[in-house]
């Protein structure tokens, strides 16, 4: 339980010290570049991660030294959250994987390359057997089938989720200056 | 607790059976509430599967083969850095997925509603489609010879991988 608790509070101070980063421009990505930018956070949080593990090992020093938490780390009841706990972690990492395999653009591009019949497209060539027009009404459906936006006479609209997932997202945009990204 | 992370990964092996499985013989419609379903009900049948080792005492035994500090500290190391891996995909999907870029062209939009030609005038699926191909060129994925795509050795490998996967869990058609 004590390095658990550790484990969640050290993740919220490395959340936090992302912002920080980010917001503060005492880090500065440039947000045009896609890839480059992405790759340029993940190596930022693995470093604030990395950097807050003496925080992590003296919580679980100050939790295991607290006679309450350490009871609870032994019950049984613990021991089964934590085993259901791993397993929605591993589902979690295949999900990754498996959105990939499902949803992916880029995975799409390099199988309409490889079908070709020489192996090879241009860019128009792509766009005639992966539709634009087709993939943009595909996504509109699965957001109006989840929920998230419902369809008045020619107009879409957000519902209350879809507004909320746009706010969020908004905001997270703006103060981590992803840029418009999509 | 040694024993209910041998239980969680067997759990976790019985589900990615079961989904291979279900979604190889009798794909279904909605995917992902099948998914969800087949998680739920393998996370009970586990739980359970934990309490009757609990009650009969083989949980005791089996936790006694390792120090439980250890295999806590390892449970807690594993959380951290899965959280790490949890937050970094949440930057992925707020950064780069179409999805959410389209609810949020529709919230921002004047009256916050848009037509689908006048949300393709806001968010370009033929420049997403370019930044796409480009960082599969820089991911060393795809080579670009003038206005030619091609797949590297790696492109084509991870286009062969997943080919088979779609074929064989019959998802991805609905791009």
């Amino acid at each position: 339980m004590a390095y658990f608790l550790s484990a969640l509070i050290t993740s919220l101070a490395g959340i936090a010290a992302h912002g920080i980063l980010i917001a503060s421009g005492l880090v500065r990505i440039d947000p045009d570049k896609s890839i480059l930018k992405l790759k340029r956070h993940w190596q930022i949080l693995l470093i604030v991660w990395a950097a807050l593990l003496p925080l992590f090992i003296y919580l679980s020093g100050v939790f295991n030294s607290c006679g309450m938490i350490a009871r609870i780390g032994q019950s049984a009841w613990f021991f089964g959250m934590a085993g259901i706990t791993f397993l929605g972690m591993l589902f979690f990492v295949y999900l990754t994987f498996y959105y990939v395999v499902d949803r992916s653009i880029t995975t799409r591009l390099m199988m309409e390359i490889e079908r070709s019949p020489e192996k090879r497209l241009t860019f128009e060539e792509i766009t005639k057997v992966y539709d634009l027009d087709t993939k943009y009404r595909n996504e509109i459906q699965g957001i109006v089938d989840g929920g998230f936006m419902r369809r008045e006479g020619e107009y879409f609209v957000n519902t209350p989720k879809g507004a909320a997932v746009a706010g969020i997202t908004s905001w997270y945009k703006k103060v981590f200056k992803l840029g418009p990204g999509g | 607790m040694l024993t209910a992370l041998i239980i969680g990964a067997v759990g976790f092996a019985d589900f990615l059976l079961s989904h291979i499985i279900v979604f190889h013989y009798r794909p279904p419609k909605k995917r992902f509430r099948m998914l969800m379903v087949l998680l739920v009900s393998t996370a009970f049948f586990y739980a359970l599967v934990f309490w009757v080792l609990v009650r009969f005492g083989v949980a005791a035994r089996l936790d006694a083969l390792v120090p439980q500090q250890l295999m806590a500290l390892l449970f807690g190391a594993f959380v951290y850095f899965f959280i790490w891996y949890f937050y970094a995909h949440l930057v992925v999907v707020f950064d780069r997925s179409v999805t959410p870029r389209m609810m949020i062209e529709v919230y921002t939009a004047p009256g916050k509603k848009l037509t689908f030609e006048g949300m393709k005038e806001r968010y370009s699926m033929r420049d997403k489609f370019v930044r796409e191909l480009d960082d599969m060129v820089y991911m060393g994925r795809i080579e670009r010879k003038g206005d030619i795509y091609m797949n590297t050795p790696k492109g084509l490998t991870h286009a062969k991988v997943m080919t088979f996967l779609r074929e064989y869990l019959h998802i991805g058609g609905h791009q």
